[in-house]
Formats: structure tokens, C-alpha cells, sequence
């Protein structure tokens, strides 16, 4: 009875010693903020649920907010959730941001903050890192790359001289600009025509109008090359409603389930699979690493290549 | 499942890289091999004379790797094979390039060198009228292969004739094979080789020309290139070679418009 008694009331001083200790230990975890663009954006919802697995995985060792704005334009919006995490005392910002030049100014508040940033997605711009001497590590693809699979497939179903448009997301961003330069060197060197490059800013319901505009305007388009998968569902939206149903070619980039049923009955030819949700996990890695190693942001490796894959079934 | 298995073979391969690349360095730094810097023809600033690399770019940019404890070799190579190069070779930049958005997913922009301004120049007493990109439609138009043109002539829905070089615009333009000529050049600067005849009608753009690398290059490296183009081509202590190639006043001209303000 005795040894009962001292084991319970051992057992109980250990729990309290445990339950004391535990505010104490999360606060000891590293706080990872990871900042998207659209939410709204599947892409991106993969990515999240990637991310979120991945903590729960590994609860011991980090924890974890996962944010994003309602559309992939919204700069303020993210801006202030980069303050937020800053607010919360981050040690790592996994960011994928909207633009580069808007966010240099709380992109300095949060390394002024001691948080280490990692960009995954879309590749800040070189020019105003630059100019604002900082060093912040990409882990991506080659946008040109996969978008150049994309074209090169594409081109196999068209024929010298025939024309096509590309629909690119906007147009100051790294990765839009990317995917359009791969795009065009495929056309390019199988002779076929690029007649129009218009933004459809990412979004589907955008893409729509710059798609039923282009068909209109350019009637001989054999083709859209499309940014972003939810562009692609917009060009082909634009295709079903319009008089060239089954006429024209539409490929995508990013692999997202809402095409997957598009691919199969061929209502678009194409798309690239960059493995989004691992970009944010491995930029998460990379960042924990760091911190653990006590790495300093000016002394990160500034880049990190990942793969990309056709998709055309 | 392909996919997968294509991820973990790059993570593995990313893994193997990151522990072996601080050893490749050590065996790098104990060899000694320079660094290898490729650079388009681009006269008078860059080119080939009898064989031998000539200009202000290439020597100053020896300069002022050399002050950084850097060693080089500088090449005259076509901005193509160049751009290829890169992305592929190990210890590898190339000098003087443009900015490309595509690139700088696989390759590293260091620091600005030099000021890109490009201009729409017509054959003497034509097209005088001209003072704005839009007026450009109906006219035969030719301009160099680089993306800041191309992103002002696109979001006009304009087309124009990609030529390979700068170089050789002048010349193609003299012989009537276009209208305007779209180019980074000012004729001031090649008055010199009887490029008279020509005629300035407004700038279409500016821009910069960058040091690029190889993405895998040390940091080590990368710091020390960074200190080197501080100010670009145009540091105080480069001014010497500016003169030695007459090319003292755009030197002035650019330290006092395009590096001045970027302090």
C-alpha cells in the first residue's frame, strides 16, 4: 500500500514537473511561419497539407503557421501577414512571394527580426535583392524548364506555321516570365507562331476573358499555353463556350487535381508537375537545418534546384 | 510512384552534393583553377584583336578580381553558348549579360556592371518624326534578342526582327534590310569606326548589364566578386583603363548617372 502511495504521489509530482515544463518546451521550438499566395489556388493547398503533415511529423522539433491571401494579387495582404510573423516571433519564413520590389521593406524588418527566409514558388527578383544587398535562397524548379517540356510536347501535335497564344500569369513575376520564355523557345524552334502574350493573372475566371478575347481576335490560334493550371481550366471554359470546341489546344502548368479529369478526356494536352507540396517541406528542411547550425542568412548556399516532370495523361 | 522515386533520387543526390561540395571546394582552393569568365563580343567595350581580348570591360573586371585575390580567365564567347555554358559548367560567370527572369532560376545574378540603354535609331534624315515605340507600327523594325525589348514591345503587341547581335545592326540598318534599328549601342560610342549616318530617335528602355555564375559557386567566391563590382565597371580606380580606350568621358558620364544614384 505503502509503495502505492509513493509511487502515485511520485507519479503525480512527475506529471507536474511535466506540465510546468511544457509551455517551456513549445516556446524552445522554433515558430515556422510559411506564407503562400492564393489560398484559393490548389497549388498551394497541396503545398499547405504538405507543410501541415509534415509538423505533425515532426511536432517535436518545430511548430508551425501556414497563411496565404485570398488571390494571387494581393500584395498588401501579404505583407501583412510577413508583419504577423514577425509579431509572432518566427525563426523561419518559408515565403512564396506575389512580387519582389513591394515586400523588400518587411522582408528587412523580418531578418532585422533574427528570422531566417527561405522563397520557394516564385523566385524573388536578383535586381532588387540586388540593390537591396540581401541574400534569401530559392528552392525551385527551372519554371523555363518545365514549361519548355510542356511546349516541346505541344509542338509535337502542331505543325510548322501554325499559330498559338500564351496566357501567362503576371507578368512581373520570375516564374510567369519563366514559363513564357519556355514556351516560346519551344514554339520557336519548331517554327510555330506565339501571335499574343496576355496576362490571365493566375486566375481562372481572368483567363476565361483573355482567352474567349485572343480566339476572337486572332482566329487562327491553334494553341493556348497557359501560366497555371487554373488559367488552363479558364482557356478551356473559354474553348467549351465558344464555336471552336475540340479545335483548339490548351496546356497548363502545376499539376493540380482539378485538371486531372481535363487531362483524361483530353480537354488539355498537358501540364508540368513541379512536386509543389515537397518545395515547401524541403524549403521548411532547409530552413531548420540552418537554424540549428546557427547558419547566418548572408551565408545560406543562395540556391536550391528541384525538379519538374511532364504530365500528359 | 515514378515521381516519388524521382524525388528521393534528387533529395539523396541533393544530400550526397551538400556533403561533398565543402570538400570539392578545399580540393578546388588547393589546385588553384581559375575562375572562368565568358564574355560576348561587344565593341568597343569588349573584342578580339589580333587574337588577343582587348577592351575596358575585360580589363577592369581583371583589375578588380585581382584586388579581391581572384584569380580568371576571361573568354570571348556568343552570348548563347555562353548562356548554355552556364548553367551547366562548375566556376563559371558570364560578364556583361542581360538580365534574363528565366535564367535567374538556375543561374546566379551577382551585381549589376554596367547600364544598358537602348535606343531606336534610324538612317539619317528618316523617320525624324518618330519619337515614341507605338509610332514604330508599319515599319519594318530590328532590335537585339534581349527581354527588357521585348517586354516593351509585347505589351504593345508590337513584333520586330530578332537580330543574333548588336554588332551587326548597324551595318544591316545602313544596308536598308529595316527601317529602325533597336539597340543598346549609342553610335556616339562607335563614331570611331565611321558609323556615321545614323540617327538617334528616342529611347525605347533602359536597363543593366550583370555579372552572372554558375548557381553551385562558393560563397566564398560570391562575396569576393560582390566587394569587385561594388561599382561595377566604373569603380574610382578603374578610371586609367577608361582613358587608355578614349572612353574617359562615358565613364565620367556613367559613374555620374548610373552610379551615383544607386549608392
Amino acid at each position: 500500500m505503502n509503495t502505492l502511495k509513493l509511487f502515485l504521489s511520485r507519479s503525480v509530482l512527475i506529471a507536474l514537473f511535466a506540465w510546468s515544463l511544457g509551455p517551456a518546451l513549445a516556446a524552445d521550438k522554433p515558430m515556422v511561419a510559411l506564407v503562400f499566395k492564393s489560398m484559393a489556388n490548389e497549388f498551394f493547398q497541396n503545398m499547405a497539407a504538405a507543410a501541415k503533415a509534415h509538423q505533425t511529423q515532426n511536432a517535436n522539433n518545430y511548430r508551425l503557421i501556414v497563411s496565404g491571401i485570398p488571390n494571387e494579387t494581393d500584395t498588401a495582404g501579404q505583407i501583412k501577414l510577413i508583419e504577423q510573423a514577425i509579431a509572432a516571433k518566427a525563426k523561419l519564413l518559408v515565403l512564396a512571394p506575389v512580387e519582389t520590389r513591394p515586400l523588400i521593406p518587411v522582408i528587412k524588418k523580418a531578418l532585422a527580426s533574427g528570422m531566417l527566409i527561405i522563397n520557394i514558388d516564385n523566385k524573388l527578383d536578383d535586381r532588387a535583392l540586388s540593390e537591396a544587398g540581401l541574400n534569401i535562397p530559392f528552392v525551385g524548379p527551372s519554371n523555363r524548364a518545365g514549361a519548355k517540356l510542356v511546349g516541346d510536347f505541344l509542338a509535337q501535335k502542331l505543325k510548322s506555321g501554325d499559330e498559338v497564344a500564351i496566357i501567362e500569369g503576371i507578368s512581373t513575376a520570375t516564374n510567369a516570365q519563366s514559363r513564357t520564355q519556355g514556351f516560346r523557345e519551344s514554339m520557336e524552334q519548331t517554327n510555330i507562331k506565339v501571335v499574343a502574350v496576355q496576362s490571365g493573372l493566375w486566375e481562372t475566371a481572368k483567363a476565361k476573358e483573355v482567352a474567349s478575347a485572343l480566339l476572337t481576335q486572332y482566329p487562327n490560334v491553334r494553341a493556348l499555353l497557359c501560366g497555371n493550371d487554373n488559367m488552363a481550366i479558364g482557356a478551356v471554359q473559354a474553348v467549351e463556350s465558344g464555336s471552336k470546341k475540340g479545335q483548339i489546344l490548351v496546356v497548363g502548368y502545376d499539376n493540380i487535381p482539378a485538371i486531372k479529369a481535363m487531362l483524361k478526356d483530353g480537354r488539355l494536352a498537358a501540364t508540368a508537375d513541379q512536386f509543389g507540396d515537397k518545395q515547401a517541406v524541403f524549403g521548411i528542411e532547409m530552413g531548420l537545418k540552418s537554424l540549428k547550425d546557427h547558419v547566418a542568412q548572408k551565408d545560406l548556399q543562395p540556391m536550391v534546384q528541384t525538379p519538374v516532370t511532364l504530365i500528359s495523361k | 510512384m515514378s515521381y516519388t522515386n524521382n524525388w528521393h533520387n534528387w533529395r539523396a543526390q541533393s544530400k550526397r552534393i551538400f556533403f561533398t561540395l565543402p570538400f570539392v571546394f578545399v580540393i578546388g582552393a588547393a589546385k588553384a583553377v581559375p575562375l572562368r569568365i565568358m564574355l560576348e563580343p561587344y565593341p568597343p567595350f569588349a573584342y578580339s584583336q589580333a587574337g588577343v581580348l582587348r577592351g575596358p570591360f575585360p580589363e577592369v573586371f581583371q583589375a578588380l578580381a585581382n584586388e579581391q585575390g581572384l584569380q580568371i580567365a576571361l573568354e570571348l564567347i556568343p552570348s548563347r553558348r555562353a548562356l548554355m555554358t552556364l548553367e551547366k559548367q562548375p566556376d563559371t560567370c558570364l560578364l556583361a549579360t542581360h538580365y534574363i527572369p528565366a535564367m535567374a532560376e538556375v543561374v546566379l545574378y551577382i551585381g549589376k556592371v554596367a547600364p544598358l540603354y537602348i535606343w531606336a535609331y534610324s538612317r539619317q534624315g528618316e523617320f525624324s518624326h518618330v519619337k515614341q515605340l507605338s509610332q514604330l507600327r508599319g515599319l519594318v523594325v530590328a532590335g537585339i534578342e534581349i527581354p527588357e525589348l521585348r517586354d516593351a514591345t509585347d505589351s504593345l503587341g508590337m513584333r520586330y526582327q530578332r537580330l543574333p547581335a548588336s554588332r551587326l545592326g548597324y551595318q544591316m540598318l545602313m544596308a536598308k534590310r529595316f527601317d529602325i534599328l533597336l539597340s543598346d549601342i549609342s553610335p556616339d560610342l562607335l563614331a570611331q569606326e565611321a558609323h556615321v549616318g545614323i540617327t538617334r530617335l528616342f529611347m525605347v528602355t533602359q536597363g543593366e548589364r550583370w555579372l552572372a555564375c554558375q548557381r553551385n559557386i562558393s560563397k566564398d567566391t560570391i562575396d569576393k566578386l560582390r566587394k569587385a563590382m561594388k561599382d561595377g565597371l566604373f569603380a574610382e580606380s578603374s578610371k586609367a583603363i577608361w582613358e587608355k580606350y578614349r572612353l574617359a568621358d562615358y565613364y565620367l558620364h556613367v559613374r555620374k548617372e548610373w552610379l551615383t544614384p544607386a549608392k
